[in-house]
């Protein structure tokens, strides 16, 4: 599977506009890192649904922290 | 000068507990959930599958006339909801240039657009009854009540969602006490809409079984409907009457967050600023107090936010009030949710009784006050503080008080 | 009236002009409705309304935080960026308190029914979490209040066509009250798919390019939109700041009159009822009365029902009374209708000449289209603003203008 991780980023800095492109890296935690609240989360979560055509399930939420682990869950519900 | 007295004369209401408000105040003292499976409408494509919604409810039972079948749903429950607090306020129609109506709503006739929708989506536009599009603006709640009884005083509708009701009572006691009416009719009206039930979904707001304010355990808000409606009058009017004074009503505040669409300020400022305020423009001390029915929805952030905000305010008297939250038993009626929040606080007043926060499992550290948990209780309520805050950052605090020859 | 209140600030965004100066010269020439461009009207017969097709948010709110907005919230938020910064500073500064009060009769009906339509399109579990915030009627004004940080209130109207009028009313008694030091006060309405179909197929909308008021043989409205905004606050409280007043609220008036069925809400009780009101608040007589901005839309029945008002509260006075259906020059903005007239009242003395007025002729006992009326309209002292609406709610506003 091709890496979605560049895509990840720019889909998240088109929704939270106030971030820097700069400090974002795969690793930056969305919440402590990033300062991005749940409202945000929850808007960046339902256009990766659209885009993968998958569903995120509400108990994964906590699970996409950052642009790694949210690779992996898409990888994993893609695969189900 | 003096102040114009404004006082309370008549409750009515229709909600998933009952079709008036005696039945739904037996069930709510008595502890009784009214929320269940939702029948309206399909709900498997749904998160959660229940919701607070009016059984068994005909307008023809409340008024025999053929033509009220032809506005929208939410207005036959205002009619009916106006209807029953008209009554028993023994109000006769004869003076109505003085009376006026004024409600609340999220959405108004909202049912009225999802025909409109259903029909432009599945069928085209050619099979729209325009009709339905007439039936749907917000203020046609008010001027089918106004209509119905003949009321030619002030006329008013206010869209400030889950707090609309509070508004609604706020313009009521003003219109009173500047003397623009003698009489308001006031509270707010909604409907089950498919759009609420799918919105609180999607922000996995809704609770998926029972909704537990105040309690660790508590997952989400239950989405309902129903009406509620006070009379409102000048204690002059009233005593002219010979009518029964139920209540005082003492004041109100609004305030705004200024901070998130959907999420309460974090630290309370918005909720502390209007209940605070309502205080101040109640004349009374906030040791006076000794009910709160909260907003109280269920949600993590708003209990949360809530009880802090009551802790900042109330200080060390925050332990010696109690709160409850009616939305464990009724769901979250929307716009008609501190209308009929504020009938309730009249019975409070009327029966030393506070109604529970049903539901209750666990603590919340973070919600340490006397929430009444399961069981209703007595307390001798002199004076009762209803908070609404809503959508947009929108609040609003109404205070009543006993009456008092 | 308790206290002596004042409008020092006025805003508008609207389809012939953005910003209040753009506003008032335009209403100086005839405007025509331009092709609707917001959604497509291939299937109708009309395809024109006074539509903002040249309105762009971006110039005047930045590039950032937009995106999650539907059209009216952007309607609020650029007129009061446009013509109040100043004023939110000075208050925000100051510590004092301002308010918001928006009136609107449709607010966010577009974005409910795009929610809807989503469920039916994608199911439950794939709409937008985003979207929902726009269903509240009263989600533009809080945006407004999130945007600008206003803290006081935020209050959302909705009553018909009056709505707006109903904001000012609710900002009196707010200001009276002394709750709030000023009063943002706007109407705002978005010209959307939805509300175009509500006046198209109740067959309210002409085919012709402009809206014939007070005539028999009329064939409808033209459909607008925008935001139309006033700053209330105290007398007192503008004379201490040096603000520069342009109008006073002399007398406000309401009454309702009314059937379920609209189509039997003509009776001039109400309407009439409603002006005398506002006369009485303001404890002035019909001949102090020197211009009328009404309510007239092209609508027959509508405008007879205001015509043969007028002429009942004023009888031959009327003769002497310049009337100014604003909406025959801006089109139709439903709950935005009563700001747009108080803005066009508060600055009437940057009028030169309208393209046309209406007079009041005895003889044929009607009002009658005046094109190229020779007057000062710096002369103008006392307006009455009348508000009315197919639902049996009005509203009438008495300004004074000041010197």
């Amino acid at each position: 599977m091709a890496d979605i991780r560049e895509d990840l980023k720019s889909i998240l800095l088109e929704i939270a506009e106030d971030v820097e492109p700069n400090n974002v890296n795969y690793d930056s935690n969305f919440i402590t890192d990033l300062s991005l609240d749940s409202m945000i989360l929850l808007e960046f979560g339902s256009e990766l649904e659209s885009k993968y055509d998958i569903q995120i399930p509400e108990e994964e939420y906590p699970n996409m922290a950052t642009i790694n682990q949210t690779a992996e869950l898409i990888k994993k519900l893609q695969v189900k | 000068m003096e102040k114009r007295k404004v006082v309370i004369t008549g409750i009515g209401a229709i909600s998933p507990l009952g079709l008036s408000m005696e039945e739904t105040w037996a069930n709510l003292i008595d502890g009784k959930n009214g929320v269940k499976e939702l029948e309206r409408f399909a709900s498997e494509e749904y998160r959660a599958h229940k919701a607070g919604e009016v059984y068994g409810f005909d307008i023809n039972n409340f008024i025999n006339d053929k033509n009220l079948k032809n506005i929208g749903l939410c207005s036959q429950f205002g009619v009916a909801a106006a209807k029953m607090a008209l009554d028993n306020a023994n109000l006769k129609l004869t003076d109505t240039d003085r009376i006026g109506v004024v409600i609340g709503t999220t959405m108004g006739d909202v049912q009225e657009l999802e025909k409109v929708d259903e029909d432009y989506f599945y069928k085209g536009i050619d099979a729209i009854n325009p009709k339905s599009m007439l039936n749907y603006p917000a203020n046609e709640i008010a001027k089918n009540i106004a209509s119905v009884f003949g009321f030619y005083g002030p006329n008013n509708t206010f869209t400030t969602a889950c707090a609309a009701g509070n508004y609604a009572y706020g313009y009521a006691y003003d219109c009173i006490q500047d003397g623009t009416a003698d009489i308001m009719v006031a509270g707010g009206a909604d409907v089950l809409s498919r759009v609420a039930f799918a919105g609180f979904n999607r922000l996995f707001a809704v609770a998926p079984d029972v909704c537990q304010p105040f309690c660790l355990d508590r997952k989400g808000m239950m989405v309902s409907e129903g009406a509620a409606f006070l009379i409102m009058e000048s204690e002059e009017s009233a005593k002219k009457r010979g009518t029964k004074i139920l209540a005082e009503f003492l004041g109100y505040a609004l305030s705004c967050d200024a901070f998130d669409i959907t999420i309460p300020h974090e630290e309370g400022k918005g909720a502390i600023a209007v209940m605070s305020s309502a205080i101040k423009n109640a004349g009374i001390k906030t040791t006076d107090i000794n009910y709160i029915n909260t907003h109280g929805t269920g949600t993590k952030e708003n209990d949360r936010v809530e009880s802090l905000a009551i802790k900042e305010v109330f200080k060390e008297h925050s332990i010696k009030l109690s709160i409850s939250s009616t939305k464990s038993m009724l769901g979250h009626l929307m716009g008609a949710s501190s209308a009929i929040e504020g009938a309730i606080c009249v019975k409070v007043l009327q029966e030393n009784i506070i109604p529970p926060t049903i539901n209750f499992t666990t603590p919340d550290p973070d919600c340490d006050l006397d929430i009444v948990p399961n069981i209703a209780k007595k307390k001798q309520v002199d004076f009762v503080m209803s908070n609404a805050f809503a959508f947009g950052g929108n609040n609003a605090c109404i205070i009543m008080k006993k009456w008092e020859e | 009236m308790k206290n002596k209140i004042v409008i020092t600030k006025t805003g508008a965004i609207s389809p012939i002009g953005v910003g209040v100066e753009n506003f008032i010269s335009n209403i100086q020439k005839i405007n025509n409705p331009q092709d609707i461009k917001t959604f497509d009207t291939e299937k109708y017969d009309i395809k024109k309304a006074f539509v903002a097709n040249d309105f762009d948010p971006k110039p005047i709110l930045g590039d950032k935080g937009l995106r999650n907005f539907n059209r009216n919230t952007l309607f609020i938020l650029s007129a009061i960026k446009k013509d109040m910064d100043n004023e939110i500073n000075y208050f925000k500064t100051e510590d004092k308190r301002l308010g918001l009060t928006i009136g609107t009769c449709f607010g966010s009906l577009q974005s409910i029914s795009d929610y809807e339509l989503d469920i039916f399109d994608k199911g439950p579990r794939k709409i937008n979490p985003m979207g929902f915030g726009n269903t509240v009627l009263n989600s533009p004004t809080s945006r407004a209040n999130i945007w600008f940080g206003l803290t006081s209130q935020s209050t959302t109207v909705s009553t018909g066509s009056i709505s707006s009028a109903k904001a000012i009313e609710f900002s009196i008694g707010q200001i009276n009250k002394n709750v709030v030091d000023a009063m943002i006060c706007g109407g705002a309405e978005e010209l959307n798919m939805q509300t175009f179909l509500g006046y198209y197929l109740n067959k309210f909308l002409t085919k012709n390019e402009e809206i014939t008021c007070y005539e028999k043989n009329s064939t409808g409205t033209i459909i607008s939109e925008g935001c139309g905004l006033a700053l209330l606050e105290t007398y007192e409280n503008a004379v201490k700041r040096g603000a520069k007043i342009l109008a006073s609220i002399l007398g406000y008036g309401t009454s309702f009159y009314g059937s379920i069925d609209n189509t039997k809400n003509f009776s001039t009780k109400g309407v009439v009822n409603s002006i005398k009101n506002a006369l009485k608040n303001g404890n002035i007589d019909t001949k102090d009365i020197d211009l009328v901005i009404s309510s007239a839309n092209g609508l027959t029945p509508f405008d007879s029902m205001e015509e043969n008002s007028l002429m009942e509260v004023f009888g031959d006075r009327l003769t002497e009374i310049p009337v100014i259906p604003l909406k025959s020059l801006i089109g139709e903005t439903i709950g935005a209708s009563g700001l747009f007239s108080i803005v066009a009242a508060s600055n009437i003395k940057d009028i030169k000449e309208l393209p046309f007025v209406y007079k009041y002729s005895n003889g044929q006992k009607k009002l009658i289209k005046v094109n190229n009326f020779k007057i000062n309209y710096s002369n103008f002292t006392k307006i009455l603003v009348n508000c009315i609406s197919e639902c049996g709610n009005h509203s009438a506003i008495i300004l004074q203008i000041e010197k």
